[in-house]
């Protein structure tokens, strides 16, 4: 089996604050993996360390069996990185862009200039290719921004929120070129707020809050995992919500909106004791269902007893 | 909990056919470049560097020249040219400097930091790109300044001189620019510390007027004061003139500046690339 990426208790603090607790996460080739968790959970400090950008004040990484602490370049070598933020120069055009980052990788003239052609097309970017970065728009910068991590192929490919803010149609082309890399064998890492984005792409999800790793599997397990049943109650009417909310405060993963509540649930029959808690109070139900639960109401579930908040 | 594809065809490791990273001199080389397509590119460093410097040659011309060939008797070109043409490199230290710190701070650097690269080569290409764009911007501007009169009237060897000068001087600018870039917090910090300084170094020079013309208890100042003693060497160089006192003058400025500079930015530099 082999492991491109391999984090073992990866720990990071700053100062008093433990941004990573002891992760530890195994990426195989030819796998998208999501990283998923609410702002400031730790996601792009572990996508620092793991890129050498940060030092990690314990555990191990190895990226294909080398340590970025001992041979920094050679993993920066195998790494292909898409930050959260585009890392263009914005005076210069995309073919320049792509021409100057493809020869720093150690590419010819020659062979810089035929690739930025190859990956303009590939990026729906070549009627743009002359205009100075300054000037496109955001899709065009981001699928610029992953064009330029690949102009290169590397064996892992780590991306950072790559979508956030960017309209279907370049979302939809982004997520193309990851499954493509995976399809060659490159082991992806992306971190993402879009369950949904995780659900359609990552072979597997790792759910981390507070640095901590929450839960990794495929989307499927999550589901399984956390509550293999969702509970969810129409009210006759939303001015209710707040006592049925406090009727079942004290079940794990209680989550209302309007005048819906969804409860998760470890077996059906106990959709009994929902209603029952509920009748106690006298609240009246238009509508009663039970389903898996969605990827979002399996983040809330796990992320919520964390966060301590009352309402969603 | 971790599943693994009971697929045993998964695809394995690409072979690593990357290429081997770019060797220090080769992306030092590419990074000036990306320095002298962005300076072409940029139409504010262009009217800071050239056009403002043009001007201010042609408008101190038509104002002052019979002025001062009646009181004087010198050709007012042959001493102003050669501070114009200094004017250009210093007043490059600012934006030079700004467009640096915005650089250090973008995702370009980051970028940079996580690709195997000598990071040296930005430092080294950074230089080595405006080194080029000062020496074609002196060039350029001495061009024009030949138009209204400027000359080289000591020789070959001495036209060398004045452009080594030159290349003295904006080395020196380099080095400011850059520790400049790598110290300031804040780029407001780089206007407040180089832009006054730089105006006041090139008006109190004895580049537009003679030293004899500064009142007594200045004229110590403005003698040492760096514009000054460059000013007078290539005013040396390619018209008349003491040579040795400015020569070395300029060239004891440039290793002192260049000295601290460079160990200040060092510092700096290794900080930024291990902890961003």
């Amino acid at each position: 089996m082999t492991e491109a990426i391999l984090l073992s208790d990866l720990t990071k603090r700053f100062g008093e604050q433990t941004a990573l607790d002891r992760v530890s996460l195994g990426i195989p080739a030819g796998t998208v993996v999501g990283l998923l968790g609410p702002n400031g959970a730790g996601k792009t400090t572990l996508i620092n360390c793991l890129t050498t950008l940060l030092q990690p004040d314990g555990g191990t990484i190895r990226v294909l069996g080398h340590d970025p602490a001992t041979d920094p370049s050679l993993v920066r070598a195998n790494i292909a990185v898409t930050g959260q933020f585009a890392a263009l120069d914005e005076q210069i055009s995309p073919r320049e862009n792509l021409v100057f980052f493809g020869r720093l990788l150690g590419l010819g003239r020659g062979e810089a200039q035929q690739r930025a052609g190859e990956m303009l097309e590939r990026f729906e970017l070549a009627e743009a290719a002359y205009t100075p970065v300054g000037y496109l728009s955001g899709g065009m910068r981001r699928r610029l921004d992953l064009a330029v991590s690949l102009v290169v192929p590397r064996p892992v490919l780590v991306l950072d929120e790559p979508t956030t803010g960017l309209d279907p149609r370049s979302r939809k082309l982004l997520w193309d070129m990851v499954r493509a890399e995976a399809a060659r064998g490159v082991a992806v890492l992306l971190t993402t707020q879009y369950l949904e984005e995780a659900d359609q792409l990552a072979d597997r999800i790792v759910v981390i809050d507070k640095g901590r790793v929450l839960a990794d599997g495929s989307s499927d397990e999550l589901k399984l995992d956390v509550g293999g049943l969702m509970c969810r109650l129409t009210l006759t009417s939303a001015a209710d919500t707040a006592a049925a909310r406090q009727a079942l405060g004290d079940l794990p993963g209680v989550t209302a909106e309007g005048d819906k509540v969804a409860v998760p649930m470890a077996r059906a029959e106990d959709v009994g004791a929902v209603l029952g808690r509920l009748a106690g109070q006298g609240l009246p139900i238009a509508d009663i269902e039970v389903t898996k639960p969605t990827l979002d109401e399996v983040f809330f579930t796990l992320t919520e007893p964390m966060a301590k908040e009352t309402t969603r | 909990m971790t599943v693994q594809s009971p697929d045993t065809a998964a695809p394995s490791l690409p072979p690593s056919s990357s290429p081997a990273p770019a060797t220090l001199a080769a992306a030092s080389v590419v990074i000036a470049g990306r320095v002298l397509r962005q300076f072409v590119r940029n139409r504010m460093m262009i009217i800071v560097t050239i056009a403002f410097p043009l001007l201010q040659l042609f408008m101190l011309l038509a104002a002052f020249n019979v002025l001062v060939r009646d009181t004087q008797g010198v050709d007012y070109v042959r001493r102003l040219a050669p501070l114009i043409v200094l004017t250009t490199a210093f007043s490059s230290i600012l934006t030079t400097a700004i467009a640096l710190w915005s650089d250090i701070r973008s995702g370009v650097f980051n970028r940079l930091r996580a690709m195997p690269l000598d990071m040296r080569a930005y430092v080294a290409g950074r230089i080595g790109g405006d080194f080029v764009r000062i020496m074609g911007v002196a060039v350029l501007v001495t061009l024009v300044a030949h138009t209204v009169g400027f000359r080289f009237s000591r020789g070959p060897l001495a036209a060398l001189g004045f452009f080594g000068i030159v290349a003295l001087f904006g080395m020196m600018c380099s080095a400011l620019s850059v520790a400049v870039a790598l110290v300031a917090q804040h780029p407001g910090i780089i206007v407040r510390y180089v832009q006054m300084p730089t105006l006041v170094l090139t008006l109190m020079s004895s580049g537009y007027v003679p030293l004899e013309a500064f009142p007594g208890w200045i004229r110590p100042a403005v003698s040492v004061n760096p514009v000054s003693l460059a000013a007078d060497a290539l005013t040396g160089l390619s018209d008349r003139g003491a040579l040795a006192a400015p020569v070395l003058g300029t060239v004891a400025w440039t290793v002192g500046v260049t000295v601290v500079c460079t160990a200040v930015a060092t510092r700096r530099f290794a900080l930024l690339v291990k902890s961003g």
